[in-house]
């Protein structure tokens, strides 16, 4: 029987069963050794021809096109699709009656931490992989030998089984600590947007309060008063050569103004001009004077514009060409402007204040 | 794509013997062995097309549910479709290979792919390894 074999005998065929007890005998014997040599040879020459006719790199990815094109969906087939899905454990997957079994191997760029697959029964099908042609690995033992092996692999197989047990227990105890980390997460989410929410608050309200401490009610009525000096030319005033302070006299014969009264830092200021207008109904008491600068003073009593400002409290107001320094004095609205910037009336009313 | 993924260089010295062919070597070793039995490397090349597509759809389009087997047993069945031809495209062994009446051509073809082990050869073939052995032993006599 063994002897009849030898046409099947070939190093790499060597160790499959029946073949294996072929070669034993046939090795014991010179003459069959010898014609087996010659048979080897002879079959190299067919082998090495037969591996030259290869598919290209280009018939190969046509063919691999095929397969990832689904005739039903129109989407790739799931078993063709990116590289992300291959980086599992390898898997054995049973083939049908009389074949073998395919043993789908890690992709060799990752390497996975698993155990290696017994092969020797096509048992378990783990969930299907996504595979390429070059990952699929089939092993082609013989299923005559798989019996024998099977119970000369057993001890084996037993204490790889409790490591792969321990493996599944390790596993499981990871999943279960992926679990229990949605809701950590989700925890430092809420932590995370409930904080930004209460400093998003906080800043408003300090927005909202630094904004009040720097304006005052009927700013708006100021800055139209202050837009109303664009058209002065200069002609509209008298000529009332004296100081800001002893101007209450002459408004109140102008005006009954009673209210009239002036900072004590603008008390000194020489005044070139003077006049009474109305504006919204109010009377206005103008005053054009020269300090440092030429400046224009705008006077009024707060109720007649809505304004409500603290006594003693400077704050600036800007118009579209004018700037004004706002405060009050006694029943007195006044401002003092002239034309700039904000930065240019905060300069002025430093240098004012601190004389 | 699919191609980046699917295709890796077989090298034979790292993967000795028949423990581990990869679905590439079975598709190269498909289109050899349909190489031989049709005289053509072109339809070779549309047998191996059909031939594993239709495997592939029979697997529920499951790459690794495949039977890779399976793809030399559907090339077998098939092995009077391509009828010997008096001049095939193919030279040395393999035209002579061509040139071996069936079941001696697939049998000794397959023994020489080293894909799958005789005892599965057998199988397919319908038949017992000393069979298969006689078998190939003609054919090997032939191409001398």
């Amino acid at each position: 029987m063994s002897q009849r074999l030898l046409p099947l005998v070939r190093p790499i065929y060597e160790s499959e069963g029946e073949i294996a007890d072929a070669k034993k005998t046939i090795g014991e014997n010179p003459a069959l050794a010898a014609r087996l040599e010659q048979q080897i040879r002879f079959d190299d020459q067919i082998v090495t021809e037969l591996q030259a006719i290869t598919l290209t790199d280009e018939q190969i990815e046509r063919l691999e096109n095929l397969l990832a094109e689904s005739p039903n969906d129109g989407t790739p087939a799931g078993t063709l699709v990116g590289p992300e899905t291959i980086e599992h454990a390898a898997v054995s997957v049973p083939s049908p009656p009389g074949s073998h079994p395919i043993v789908v191997p890690p992709p060799a760029p990752e390497p996975v931490h698993a155990p290696a697959p017994i092969a020797t029964t096509p048992t378990a099908v783990p969930e299907q992989t996504a595979l390429g042609l070059g990952d699929l690995k089939k092993e082609a033992e013989p299923n005559e030998s798989k019996s024998k092996e099977t119970e000369t692999e057993q001890p084996a197989a037993d204490a790889e089984g409790k490591q792969a047990k321990g493996t599944e227990t390790a596993a499981k105890e990871e999943e279960a600590e992926k679990e229990e980390e949605p809701p950590r997460a989700r925890t430092v989410t809420i932590l995370t947007a409930v904080s930004v929410g209460i400093i998003a608050t906080i800043a408003l309200i300090a927005y909202l309060v630094w904004d009040q401490m720097n304006s005052f009610n009927g700013a708006d009525q100021v800055a139209e008063l202050l837009n109303s000096a664009n058209t002065l030319n200069g002609d509209e005033f008298e000529q009332v050569s004296t100081t800001t302070a002893n101007l209450k006299d002459w408004f109140f014969l102008k005006s009954d103004m009673r209210w009239f009264a002036v900072p004590r830092e603008f008390a000194d200021t020489a005044t070139l001009g003077c006049r009474v207008f109305k504006f919204k109904g109010a009377d206005i008491a103008q005053i054009l004077a020269k300090g440092d600068q030429e400046v224009l003073m705008f006077l009024f009593h707060p109720a007649d514009l809505a304004v409500r400002i603290r006594k003693g409290k400077w704050t600036i107001i800007e118009g579209e060409n004018w700037v004004g320094g706002v405060t009050a004095v006694e029943d007195c609205c006044f401002i003092v402007a002239f034309k700039g910037k904000h930065s240019d009336m905060q300069a002025y009313l430093d240098k004012k204040l601190k004389k | 794509m699919p191609h980046s993924l699917l295709y890796q260089p077989y090298d034979r010295d790292s993967m000795p013997g028949l423990n581990a062919p990869t679905a590439y070597d079975y598709v190269q070793g498909l289109y050899r062995l349909l190489a031989v039995q049709s005289g053509s490397t072109s339809t070779a090349e549309s047998a191996v097309k059909e031939i594993f597509l239709q495997a592939f759809e029979n697997s529920g389009r499951q790459l690794e549910r495949l039977d890779f087997d399976g793809l030399f047993r559907s090339a077998y069945l098939k092995r009077e479709t391509y009828p010997r031809k008096t001049n095939p495209e193919l030279n040395g062994w393999m035209r002579k290979l061509h040139q071996l009446p069936e079941p001696e051509r697939f049998s000794l073809t397959m023994f020489c792919l080293e894909i799958i082990p005789p005892a599965t050869i057998a199988e397919i073939t319908g038949t017992t390894l000393e069979t298969l052995a006689e078998r190939v032993e003609t054919a090997r006599r032939d191409l001398n």
